[in-house]
């Protein structure tokens, strides 16, 4: 697989106690003691100091060491510590001119116990990608060979393994010509090509397996209990590099160390790369989660790259708002100072897309600059919360993320649906119990138009996937089949989640016969639990994290999920909700993608999320609180521009930064700039695009621009991006052109009032922009005008079409 | 971490730095110095570039009967086996229809899949989301076109679209259900890019390049330039979105403007004699226009052979005496001259450029026909059986893929469904569908087609 290991390692052999920066204090080692009890199991030894800058300093191949009983143990240059014999011994290590000392014991046993299948063929198979979906873990194998997908089920592999194929794979009278061994080596023929060379550790577990008999593991093994790494978490320079380990620990209390053996991702390579071996080597500044996994389980570090010197000022950390204290301790962190915050006008016009889905009139505009209160800022948010678009606005977001659509439910179901959301929306209704009465609708639309939400269901598989990435930011369909690839959820978790939504059922709304898919939601109490595939076994309800409530018999199960989900104490609701709400300012979630929320993919300011959960949970989940507490932060209204230290940083907020203006948006705001409306077919004449109910109305326009066809309940159906389609509608097509020449579009109205030239084109960039001209533009466009002679209603129409195909109306600056 | 071709899968990542272009193509892009160094220092270009070979699909709408054309029954009664007589190919124990003479000759680069049959209704849709994604989709749960699937993945290797359909999309072929040539949930930016106008016209022009009506040349020419100027004044900060934009609009304006690039468009560019050996119709001339925008880096263009079923002279033989009343003279004097001529033209024009390797050519249809012929001596449609034939990229031709049974009623041996055609086209064109992933619905990564492509085909 990945074979980089030699390379990385190289440069970091070489690296000399000369080249060290100064360190300040004393190098420590991790373990600071060790026993050992395996003859073949060495203990990695990681030594980590501090330089005078800050930065962590990984010393491990760096110290020299020296054991004071050579024969009981010794160390090698990498830092792995071997046991040789039954005894005592003191390793001493120099680093950077300081020393430290571990002690070591040996205790080995009298015979060294067999390799175990579980717990050291199946990582092998893991480490060797054997069991990758693109290999042996293909749903139907590869090549006659079938292992389950990542290893998830030694008891199937097993047998595949030793049995199947006439039990060629496994040869017990020869172990070395096993298939097992023969084709991974590349001696014979593999399409996968050769996954480990011969001698190596892999080669060496699976040939001394076979050559013990190839055993299946004893009922009584101890099993995996958890997986840890260190460090933690590491700050350090660019180039540097810092080794992990990773531990492993068992139900009977031992501990190995299986850092050769777990398998390493970074989230962000551009910031840093890691090898084989847990070796992470530093590229750019920023922040990235190095993740292990070992058998079924994942731990999650993180690596700070931070410039190696740095005049850099911690600014005074804010503590009016909760986001700007959060935000601001993380950047002095990080060393990267903040942008200022941007001018009135582009603050309008981000808190007015963002808000209320469209941008500023030009009166509003010029109100909003003149107007001298000092919190003139925070005045305008309330007033936005009150717009009716406000509502628009954001039932058109829970419409897309409730999938609330013709394609699954009945036309009227649809309408229903929508103002049950819109009314919600408008009473700034508690977003657990909004989520408590989806969660447990029943009937029909007539009775409860929330029902419509399962109605849209096609099954209790679909209501708990849409059920878990809505409310709680969890992906859970990769569960359903295998365990999940980057998470620790297995099928019994997702089968006790199952289990909560399987006595619904759906049948024909009686009371609209003959409407297509008019249904009704019917909870059957006495359905029993769903049945885990894997096991054969009815699985009890399990909430997200593994606890299995007591429930009475006959009872909606779901009154019991949804009151567990939104409870003050559930560790999913409220953090993903706040995570889902950020990402609608920011562009990112705290947690990116903002409903793929795991172990594997953390925070990028953890405290900053606990502080908005724990904000939204005070609230007693008041929406309209927690964006105020959001967009009057100064981090909310920071310029695009960028400093110096912060032009590199896209995760943390330290500027605001560009992006799309969604379709709906971009098509009202075009709207409203140049008069001339837009046609839905089949929907009221007025309509804007925020307050189309699905996504059912044929608008080339929306379609093109991304608008979400709530197909799936995941944010990233809304397509955000630009494409040379659009450009080409926009620089060709009718979307602008037409409008800027018809007959009641803006230049022709403006003209109708014989303004002046510089009027006519501050009036222009005001629609278009939301903004004044700046002095260049101002010239540019004086000079365009020129250049049409007395063809001023075209010069008109043409510097529009220039100013709405800008970036800084396209783009939300 | 997975990868998409050469790109790493963006589930759901918002901004993503995918690569917009690939170095070794950005000089034909067009684009300017400035903005191709801005896009670097983003790392927005992909250094590496896709070893995938193109495909250019014929897509016979309303489809032909097999027993009329490519899997004839002399042997079956008369009202089953039609009106024409087989005739023997350049590949011994294979024959076709006697109005292919020149495909006849060069059976040996063909592969004919006779067994082709699905399982869904007979309606012209079903058949063409079949054919044109693999799947019969609702449109509640949508399926990317495959020429949308190659944009995705492999991204765009020039000036012009990754994806082009020819002439026009289908339009009313009976049913208003999909028609299998849309993005869904790939996204927008990967919907084909349709030509929209008749290159066999001498007034051709690609419609969607053409300035609108009334609109002056002085007046195109001028918003340009001020666009350009207000971008230069605008430019303060760049981040993902405004390299994502800057360079949709470079590409837009390169089709726009570009006189090598609206050359792709150019018949006349081509000599008349290779337009005449094509034939001086809108199949020949879209199957040269095809050949000249796989020359110049599209991917994917497929040509619509009719955009629908109603009041013209198509392959949709009901003989029904109304709208639909396309018979035996149709196919003898126009339709199978006019395919002869086109095809075996595409194809040796390929090999003679040395493209056929590099280009997979496959003619598709919705369904066969009738093995039994109407009241009214035409054939209607039949899903349960037909053929359909591949050549290029990296087929194996002069071999028949399966049989039907004796009156071409139902698959006789290895029956094969859409989706096997699909995933041969892809298998063809040089792509491991085993470890190739795309981003599906929710942003998961799943496989191009859940299918084997047929192994005998390469």
């Amino acid at each position: 697989m990945r074979r980089i290991l030699p390379l990385l390692l190289a440069p970091a052999l070489s690296m000399s106690a000369q080249e060290l920066p100064e360190l300040t204090g004393n190098p420590v080692a991790v373990p600071a003691a060790l026993t050992l009890t395996r003859i073949r199991e060495p203990r990695l030894l990681v030594v980590t100091g501090k330089a005078a800058s800050g930065h962590d300093v990984d010393l491990t191949r760096a110290t020299q060491w020296a054991s004071s009983n050579p024969a009981v143990a010794r160390v090698d240059a990498l830092g792995w510590v071997s046991a040789l014999t039954n005894g005592q011994a003191t390793l001493t290590g120099q680093a950077g001119g300081k020393s430290l000392r571990v002690d070591v014991t040996v205790q080995l046993p009298p015979t060294d116990p067999p390799l175990s299948f579980r717990h050291d063929v199946m990582p092998v198979l893991s480490k060797g990608g054997c069991n990758m979906g693109a290999c042996h873990g293909y749903s139907l194998g590869k090549n006659g060979f079938k292992l389950s997908l990542r290893g998830s089920d030694p008891a199937l592999d097993y047998p595949a393994i030793t049995e199947d194929f006439f039990e060629r794979r496994i040869n017990r009278h020869n172990p070395p010509a096993s298939l097992l061994v023969q084709k991974p080596l590349g001696d014979l023929p593999h399409e996968g090509g050769v996954r480990f060379d011969s001698g190596s550790l892999l080669h060496s577990i699976l040939a001394g397996w076979i050559a013990q008999g190839a055993r299946d593991d004893a009922p009584t093994l101890p099993t995996l209990m958890g997986v840890r790494i260190h460090p933690m978490k590491a700050v350090v320079a660019p180039k540097a590099r810092q080794q992990f380990q990773v531990l492993a620990r068992y139900s009977d209390g031992t501990e190995r160390d299986v850092t050769r053996m777990a398998i390493y991702e970074v989230n962000t390579e551009r910031v840093a790369r890691v090898d084989d071996a847990g070796l992470v080597a530093a590229a750019a500044l920023g922040e990235t989660a190095v993740a292990a996994r070992y058998e079924r389980i994942f731990a999650v570090a993180t690596l700070i790259v931070l410039p190696a010197d740095s005049k850099f000022q911690p600014a005074p950390v804010p503590q009016d708002n909760l986001v700007d204290r959060h935000v601001v301790a993380k950047l002095n962190d990080l060393r990267i100072e903040a942008s200022p915050v941007v001018d009135d006008e582009r603050f309008l016009r981000r808190v007015y897309v963002d808000l209320i889905g469209v941008q500023p009139k030009p009166e509003e505009v010029l109100a909003f600059v003149a107007e001298a209160a000092a919190d003139k800022r925070a005045k305008v948010v309330e007033r936005l919360m009150l717009r009716a678009e406000f509502v628009d606005w954001w039932s058109l977001r829970w419409g897309d993320l409730l999938q609330n659509s013709r394609n699954t439910t009945s036309d009227p179901a649809m309408y229903a649906f929508r103002e049950w959301i819109r009314a919600s929306v408008a009473s700034n209704k508690p977003i657990d119990q909004f989520a408590r009465e989806i969660l447990t609708a029943r009937g029909a639309s007539g009775d409860n138009p929330a029902a419509a939400w399962f109605a849209a269901s096609k099954d209790a598989d679909d209501s708990l996937q849409r059920a878990t990435q809505v409310f709680a930011g969890v992906r859970m369909l990769c569960a359903k089949c295998h365990p999940h690839p980057f998470e620790n959820w297995t099928q019994a978790d997702y089968y006790g989640l199952h289990s909560f939504f399987n006595q619904v059922s759906l049948k024909a709304d009686p009371r609209l016969p003959n409407v297509a898919n008019a249904r009704s939601v019917m909870v059957n109490v006495d359905a029993g639990f769903s049945s885990n595939p894997r096991t054969g076994r009815a699985q009890p309800p399990r909430y997200l994290g593994g606890a299995e409530p007591p429930l009475a018999a006959s009872v909606d199960r779901r009154l019991d999920y949804a009151r567990w989900l939104t409870a003050p104490e559930n560790p999913h609701f409220a953090r993903s909700l706040a995570n889902r709400f950020w990402s609608y300012f920011f562009h990112r979630g705290i947690i990116d993608p903002v409903d793929d929320l795991r172990a594997t993919n953390p925070p990028i300011n953890a405290p900053l999320l606990d502080a908005l959960a724990a904000e939204l949970v005070r609230s007693k989940y008041d929406v309209r609180q927690l964006i105020r507490t959001i967009v009057n932060s100064r981090t909310y209204q920071r310029s695009t521009a960028t400093l110096p230290t912060n032009a590199h940083d896209d995760a943390n907020f330290s500027h605001a930064l560009p992006r799309r203006l969604p379709a709906e948006a971009l098509l009202d705001s075009l709207v409203q700039a140049t008069g001339v409306v837009e046609n839905f077919g089949g929907a009221p004449t007025a309509f804007t695009a925020a307050q189309l109910p699905d996504a059912n109305f044929n608008s080339e326009f929306l379609n093109l621009f991304g608008k979400a066809q709530r197909m799936e309940a995941c944010e990233c159906e809304r397509d955000t991006r630009s494409n040379m389609l659009q450009a080409l509608d926009f620089i060709n097509g009718r979307s602008i052109l037409s409008r800027v020449v018809a007959g009641n579009g803006r230049p022709a109205l403006l003209l109708s009032q014989k303004p002046d030239d510089a009027a006519l084109i501050d009036q222009l960039h005001l629609w278009s922009l939301a903004r004044k001209p700046t002095e260049a533009e101002r010239a540019l466009a004086v000079r365009f005008f020129k250049e049409y002679g007395d063809k001023r209603a075209e010069a008109a129409q043409d510097l529009f079409w220039g100013l709405l195909n800008s970036r800084d109306f396209m783009l939300l600056y | 971490m997975l990868k998409i071709g050469n790109v790493r899968v963006p589930l759901c990542d918002g901004v993503s730095r995918r690569s917009f272009l690939e170095a070794g193509a950005a000089s034909t892009l067009g684009l300017s110095l400035p903005l191709l160094n801005r896009l670097q220092a983003a790392g927005a270009v992909d250094e590496s570039k896709a070893k995938i070979k193109n495909c250019i699909t014929i897509f016979l709408v309303g489809s032909p009967g097999h027993l009329d054309t490519w899997d004839m029954k002399p042997d079956a009664p008369e009202n089953i086996r039609g009106k024409f007589k087989p005739i023997k190919t350049n590949v011994p124990g294979i024959q076709i229809c006697e109005h292919f003479p020149r495909m006849a000759k060069m059976m040996d680069k063909v592969a004919l899949i006779r067994s082709l049959h699905h399982k869904t209704g007979a309606s012209h849709e079903n058949g063409q989301r079949w054919m044109m994604s693999g799947h019969d989709y609702s449109e509640a749960n949508k399926q990317p076109y495959m020429g949308s699937v190659l944009s995705r993945v492999f991204g765009p290797k020039g000036a012009l679209p990754s994806s082009i359909i020819l002439p026009v999309k289908i339009g009313n072929t009976g049913t208003s259900t999909p028609h299998g040539q849309e993005s869904a949930f790939l996204g927008s930016g990967h919907e084909p890019f349709f030509l929209g106008g008749d290159p066999a016209l001498s007034t051709f022009k690609v419609a969607n390049l053409e300035p609108p009506a009334g609109q002056t040349e002085f007046r195109v020419d001028a918003r340009r330039r001020l666009l350009k100027d207000i971008d230069d004044v605008q430019r303060r900060v760049e981040s993902g979105s405004t390299l994502e934009r800057d360079t949709a609009y470079a590409r837009a304006f390169n089709l726009l403007t570009n006189p090598e690039t609206k050359q792709a468009f150019d018949l006349n560019k081509e000599p008349d004699k290779l337009r005449d050996r094509y034939g001086r119709n809108t199949l020949g001339q879209s199957c040269l226009m095809a050949r000249r925008l796989v020359e110049r880096g599209s991917r994917f263009v497929t040509i619509n052979h009719f955009d629908t079923v109603f009041g013209i002279s198509c392959w949709d033989m009901h003989a029904d005496g109304g709208s639909l009343n396309n018979t035996y003279a149709d196919y003898e004097h126009l339709l199978m001259p006019q395919f002869d001529m086109a095809f075996t033209a595409l194809m040796e024009d390929l090999e003679q450029r040395g493209l056929l390797k590099d280009t997979v050519v496959a003619v598709l249809s919705e369904f066969g026909r009738t093995p039994g012929i109407n009241g009214r001596g035409g054939r209607d449609h039949y899903p349960s059986a037909w053929t359909n034939f591949l050549a290029g990229g990296n087929i194996r031709g002069g071999q028949v893929i399966g049989s039907t049974d004796k009156l071409g009623a139902a698959p006789h041996d290895n029956p094969i469904e859409p989706p096997r055609i699909v995933a041969s086209i892809y298998h063809a064109m040089g792509i491991d569908l085993e470890t190739t992933m795309m981003p599906g619905p929710g942003g998961r990564p799943v496989r191009f087609i859940d299918a084997d492509p047929i192994r005998e085909l390469s």
